[in-house]
């Protein structure tokens, strides 16, 4: 899952970053708003992560623009401000979810889990295809009732299909939702992650559950 | 204690005090002037008496039977002269004392007035007993006839004008009172009516509190003596409400400012503590943490700063400094930062003494050259002229920097007002300009800044040369 990051206050991002990561997703850091206005429209992110107090465009505005231009991205704002009326302010001009600082991080990830889902319209923390069972809250994988290993990069990539299972995903799209800008896009990479997940998750069950969809992509589905 | 402190006993004392005088005075001057009338008119009675008997006598005296005719005299007394002790007499007496004549009011009681000893041919007039027991008013005259001197005495009673007079005066002390009464009611009911306008307004005041500071006073429907009183409390209502307003937006920019920090600290922790790390990664997130409670503490000294600054226990201390020294102190103390940024300063102008506070005089150019520098352009300028106009010492600071737009000119100088967050790389607190401007206004100058477009801005700061 890729999420882009628009905060101004350096140390800041780079912590929130840094966390993120390790929660396995990738980041796009932006430290104004226009540089976030620019992120916002140009890369399919699946979440963002807005501060509102921003040098050049306030994150209100860049909001209020990315909205108009149809960018459906789930956007979390972050403010030093907490009254009501910055919150009313901030939902109307099409933010998802509110968070005032100083927040607790782990609530920044459940919350941002929760805009996950919302999008995916998959409603449980706890995906379920078959007997598989990926727990996004604390990254366990497991088939029947045995608990599968994965790396964070193995787990990020079943973690996407998974929200979007039942649809075909293509190698550029997954490229693009794993990956920060910082990486070189090369698609090869996700055929090599996707064959690690076929030998931990479907080799020795009747039923495989990552299929490929020739010329098209990756799908997850039941049968 | 309360009746004291009272208005409305207070003017019912005076007016019970100062009416009381009133109505005691005129009803002893409307007596005294009513016994005077009265006693006046009795008294002229009494001489026109006189005036008649002698004319009578120096009648009967031409004829030479002075002696002979008196009883014819006394018995030309008509009406109540005739009736005994009626309270009206005359009586003539000789100048050896001898009564020669009386009215019959006196002759059928056989009484007589009594005698006058010093004898005077103006009138002496007095109030004696009469024989009736009555009060009498009692005049004597000496007239010359040509074989005596006689003594004319003339009384008339008092009695009736006393009766009179005394009816007048129990009617005073029965109206005067009655009135003071009904007026002491009438003050009581104008008191409790002009009162209740105070009473009404005092209430409203007294609805306002800190929750609707943004309610004024009417000042329809009210009296023009209560207007000065309702414009003052909105007048003071408004200083209220701005100071509160300011007090609540500091305490509002205070937190936000210093959210910012924790939200590091918060955060560096959080994710930090998400999983086991090596020593490297620990010594990381604390050198992040330490640094952010350096700026916390920053923001803080600075908000002490500013209230401290803003409020009563600043004090500068005054002595001659030279403001070309102070300037070439604080060039000194920028120039490696700026040389960091490939930013050079230049001063210009000549040594001009002042009276200020040098320390802080220096809190300020160094607060304004560092906004210089630190908002410039690389290899940008800083240039600095000091130089006197009209008994003012004026430094202007200019930069080749980004400029400040208009609308924001006037802002730059609030507390915690930043122009733009990403100048916020450099840890400033927002609090430099305001302690700047707090401290030029306590010496009597005035700091102005003019920008155009992005060409930089030109901070001038005006301090009066000697005070």
């Amino acid at each position: 899952m890729r999420i882009i990051l628009i905060e101004d206050e350096r140390q800041l991002a780079q912590i929130l970053k840094k966390g993120l990561e390790e929660a396995g997703y990738s980041v796009d850091t932006a430290y104004d708003g226009e540089e976030g206005l620019y992120m916002l429209e140009n890369i399919p992110a699946d979440a963002a992560v807005l501060d509102i107090m921003l040098p050049k465009m306030d994150g209100l505005t860049v909001l209020n623009r990315v909205r108009k231009k149809g960018v459906q991205t789930p956007v979390i704002l972050l403010t030093a401000k907490d009254t009501i009326s910055d919150k009313i302010k901030g939902l109307d001009a099409g933010a998802d979810d509110y968070l005032a600082k100083p927040f607790d991080f782990g609530e920044l990830l459940a919350r941002i889990r929760s805009l996950l889902r919302r999008k995916a319209e998959v409603k449980e923390a706890v995906i379920r295809i078959a007997d598989l069972e990926i727990n996004t809250a604390s990254h366990e994988v497991k088939r029947g009732n045995r608990i599968i290993p994965l790396s964070a990069r193995e787990y990020v990539i079943l973690e996407y299909l998974a929200y979007r299972k039942g649809n075909v995903i293509s190698r550029t799209e997954i490229t693009e939702h794993i990956y920060d800008e910082e990486f070189d896009l090369d698609s090869n990479v996700v055929d090599v992650y996707i064959n690690y997940l076929r030998n931990k998750i479907d080799k020795g069950f009747r039923r495989k559950l990552i299929h490929t969809v020739r010329g098209a992509g990756y799908m997850l589905k039941e049968e | 204690m309360s009746a004291i402190k009272s208005i409305k006993y207070r003017l019912i004392f005076w007016f019970l005090s100062v009416s009381s005088v009133i109505f005691t005075g005129l009803g002893i001057f409307l007596y005294y002037e009513l016994r005077e009338i009265v006693i006046g008119s009795v008294d002229r009675h009494i001489e026109t008496e006189i005036q008649l008997l002698a004319s009578w006598l120096r009648e009967e005296e031409e004829h030479g039977h002075l002696e002979m005719e008196v009883v014819e005299l006394s018995k030309a007394a008509v009406g109540e002269y005739a009736v005994s002790l009626s309270g009206h007499y005359y009586q003539i007496v000789s100048s050896s004392g001898k009564v020669i004549a009386r009215s019959p009011s006196l002759s059928i009681a056989n009484a007589y007035l009594p005698l006058e000893n010093n004898l005077s041919q103006t009138p002496r007039i007095k109030t004696i007993t009469g024989p009736e027991k009555g009060l009498l008013r009692l005049m004597s005259q000496s007239f010359k006839v040509p074989s005596d001197t006689i003594t004319i005495q003339a009384a008339d009673t008092l009695q009736e004008h006393y009766q009179l007079l005394d009816s007048f005066r129990n009617t005073i002390l029965i109206v005067f009172p009655l009135t003071f009464i009904f007026s002491w009611i009438g003050i009581l009911i104008i008191t409790d009516l002009s009162l209740r306008r105070l009473k009404i307004l005092s209430k409203k005041v007294g609805r306002i509190t800190a929750k609707n500071l943004n309610e004024r006073l009417e000042q329809q429907n009210m009296d023009s003596e209560l207007m000065p009183l309702v414009d003052s409390f909105n007048t003071m209502l408004g200083r209220l409400e701005e100071s509160f307003n300011r007090q609540g937006l500091f305490l509002s920019d205070a937190s936000h400012e210093l959210r910012i920090p924790t939200a590091v600290i918060k955060t560096s922790c959080d994710v930090t503590l998400g999983r086991e790390r090596g020593a490297k990664e620990y010594e990381d997130t604390l050198r992040t943490i330490a640094g952010m409670a350096n700026r916390i503490t920053d923001i803080i000294n600075r908000i002490l700063e500013v209230s401290r600054l803003e409020g009563s226990t600043f004090l500068l201390k005054l002595s001659d400094v030279d403001l070309m020294d102070i300037m070439q102190d604080v060039v000194r103390l920028i120039e490696p930062f700026a040389l960091s940024r490939q930013i050079t300063i230049k001063l210009n102008g000549s040594s001009m003494n002042i009276k200020a506070d040098r320390e802080r005089l220096i809190e300020v150019f160094t607060n304004i050259l560092d906004n210089a520098v630190k908002y410039n352009k690389p290899n940008g300028r800083v240039d600095i002229e000091v130089s006197k106009w009209g008994g003012e010492a004026i430094v202007e600071v200019a930069d080749t920097g980004m400029g400040i737009p208009d609308n924001e000119k006037e802002r730059i100088f609030d507390r915690f007002y930043r122009l733009d967050a990403s100048r916020n790389m450099t840890a400033g607190s927002g609090l430099g300009l305001s302690i700047v401007q707090a401290i030029v206004k306590a010496h009597g100058g005035r700091v102005e800044v003019k920008s155009e477009g992005d060409k930089g801005s030109c901070f001038i700061v005006y301090l009066p040369m000697g005070s």
